[in-house]
């Protein structure tokens, strides 16, 4: 469903990607893991049009992003980004309703149909009961919960998720994630999720994406990608890994230098 | 909470049981939910108050004329419509030759400089922008002063040399400002805040050392800086309609792009907005307006800035709302301030520009007070 071939893209100051190819299917949530710096945030920011890569392409259902209209990426792309700035004056439904934009014309009023499509989505991201509060005096969860909102209002094929549970409690981590998943269940779209901690990345997502120097270094399942080598490769520090006594998916669990040390004595 | 009416007496079973439901389920608020109407009542609030300031501004004055006369005359001047004449000829003259020009002139020049305002505090997401930000203003005031120094006089088509320097002096330094800020991957808003400041600053400096070193008399350009409607005419409002109308229907038009461009320019473009035509575009429009605005009534203040945040604080945010209000208070605003310029030390006009800063900058002083508050 979402095809990334190639991509190759550097800021002023040296490249960021070098050639990062990765695939997303139907109903699959692909997290894309590595150390800060890694090229992230800018792959998503390539994947939703806000950055043009010098080199490669981004397929959605066989067609190239880069040959889209804004507002068509945004019926395929949706996006929530890391740390979303939400405006004064607007309340929760108002920002929910946004993700209306992409499928309306410049003088066309929203109807019945985008109230529905809004109203399913934050039921789904648990945020009626604030429809009517103002967005900027929410906590941050909620906040999240917002911006998740009108992202599932777009009703795009695929969605990228930055860091999504950075700000989060471990409750509302569970929480949010699994909400990820079941959408992605229901609307068989597919996921890519940018995380920072490997446990939580292994439990939720089908397939793992390694990142390192641009270009992706590991891929695969999450046994097959979280192992001590590549974790080693990647951060550069040295882990522990071993399966989750219930469900059998690899938990990671860091070692100090001196612990290292301690056990090669 | 939707409930249907025979429904109303009825106890809900599940109270019956002696249970009480503490908040309705999500599914049923989502039900409840509304789509936001379209502003109706409030743009007819709005028309209700301009049409008020009209018949006030037209009845009023040296020679005051009771509003249901006034309404009559002005009845009178439509085609086909044959209202007996009760009314002293002068009454005529005073109203339509000499009121109405000016009211019609400061309620379009209000309308525009309010809706350009509350783009500008849009789309730079600044609470302090005003129409005359990026240069418009300088740019007017030195165009206007070139021509007064250089001693030309003559008209074209009509009009007077001065307003039509103006027009160019503001469009020219707007594009001025654009030019230097503009990069090959788009516009940074606030590198053109900066540039704007920067040629207003040169473009006063070059004006103030003109008027210095020149002695003819200034006092036409002195006018011209504070504004005012004084010389107002019809033809005045007919040049500057063909930059309003279709100036002002694109920006009511970006209404609920200018909303999603309030979260930032990266997530506008993630939820489909082409961030740099749309930026183009409404910097254009209200660059425009406010030049031809600005080209005969002259610089008047505070209206641009105030309007927005009147409108903000009545019904939100929402610039699909906020627009259109804006331009509708704006204009009733200027109208009003226009006609106590005239009466309220008559028989001596004063600039119109001295009652909108009067009642403007102690309301903004507030405003800021209040944004101190919350912080």
């Amino acid at each position: 469903m979402l095809e990334v071939r190639g991509i190759e893209f550097g800021y002023r100051n040296g490249r960021v990607l070098n050639g990062l190819s990765l695939e997303a299917g139907a109903g699959e949530i692909v997290g894309i893991l590595g150390p800060n710096g890694a090229g992230k945030t800018t792959l998503f920011r390539i994947i939703t049009g806000v950055l043009r890569p010098s080199r490669g392409d981004v397929l959605v259902n066989g067609t190239s992003l880069f040959e889209m209209k804004m507002n068509r990426r945004a019926r395929m792309v949706a996006a929530v980004p890391q740390n979303a700035h939400l405006p004064t004056g607007f309340t929760v439904l108002d920002v929910a309703m946004m993700g209306r934009n992409p499928h309306l014309g410049l003088l066309q009023w929203e109807g019945r149909h985008d109230l529905e499509v809004a109203a399913e989505a934050m039921l789904q991201t648990d945020t009626t009961h604030l429809a009517h509060r103002s967005v900027t005096e929410l906590s941050g969860g909620e906040q999240q919960r917002v911006v998740l909102a009108t992202a599932l209002a777009q009703e795009a094929s695929v969605l990228l998720l930055d860091e999504p549970t950075s700000n989060l409690d471990l409750a509302q981590q569970a929480k949010s994630l699994s909400l990820v998943r079941e959408v992605c269940r229901a609307t068989q779209g597919a996921v890519l999720v940018s995380m920072h901690d490997l446990t939580l990345a292994a439990q939720y997502c089908d397939r793992l994406v390694l990142l390192k120097e641009g270009r992706a270094w590991a891929e695969g399942t999450p046994q097959e990608v979280l192992t001590p080598e590549n974790i080693e490769v990647a951060y550069g520090v040295r882990a522990a890994v071993f399966p989750n006594p219930i469900t059998g998916v690899p938990m990671v669990s860091l070692s100090s230098p001196t612990e290292v040390a301690a056990s090669r004595d | 909470m939707v409930r249907l009416p025979f429904t109303k007496g009825l106890t809900p079973p599940w109270e019956r049981f002696g249970l009480r439901r503490l908040s309705s389920p999500p599914e049923e608020a989502a039900k409840t939910l509304q789509v936001k109407a379209f502003p109706w009542r409030r743009l007819g609030i709005g028309l209700l108050v301009v049409v008020g300031a009209m018949l006030l501004a037209g009845s009023l004055g040296a020679t005051p004329i009771p509003p249901f006369t006034a309404v009559e005359i002005v009845v009178s001047k439509i085609p086909g419509v044959d209202i007996s004449q009760d009314w002293p000829a002068s009454w005529d003259t005073i109203l339509w030759k000499i009121r109405f020009p000016r009211i019609i002139l400061a309620g379009l020049v209000g309308a525009a400089l309010a809706v350009s305002g509350a783009t500008y505090q849009g789309l730079f997401r600044n609470p302090l922008a005003d129409p005359y930000l990026i240069g418009v203003a300088s740019g007017a005031g030195l165009g206007a002063i070139i021509v007064l120094i250089a001693g030309v006089t003559t008209a074209s088509a009509g009009f007077g040399i001065l307003p039509m320097a103006a027009f160019v002096g503001a469009v020219i330094a707007v594009s001025v400002a654009y030019l230097v800020a503009r990069r090959s991957d788009g516009l940074p808003l606030t590198t053109l805040i900066l540039a704007g400041v920067a040629v207003s600053a040169l473009c006063g400096a070059v004006g103030s050392l003109l008027m210095i070193r020149s002695d003819p008399d200034l006092r036409p350009v002195l006018t011209w800086l504070l504004g005012g409607f004084v010389s107002a005419q019809w033809r005045h409002s007919v040049f500057v309609l063909p930059y309003l109308i279709p100036g002002v229907l694109l920006l009511l038009a970006h209404g609920r792009v200018l909303n999603v461009m309030q979260l930032d320019e990266d997530r506008a473009r993630q939820l489909g907005v082409n961030v740099e035509r749309t930026k183009l575009l409404l910097i254009g429009a209200a660059s425009l307006c406010t030049a031809a605005a600005v080209a005969f009534s002259g610089l008047i203040g505070f209206v641009g800035l105030v309007a927005p945040h009147v409108v903000r604080l009545l019904w939100g945010g929402d610039h699909r709302t906020l627009l259109p209000m804006a331009g509708l208070l704006g204009a009733a605003f200027l109208i009003l301030a226009d006609l106590t310029a005239r009466t309220i030390l008559s028989p001596t006009e004063i600039p119109v520009g001295i009652v909108t800063a009067f009642c403007g900058a102690p309301f903004f002083l507030y405003l800021l007070m209040r944004r101190r508050a919350k912080v």
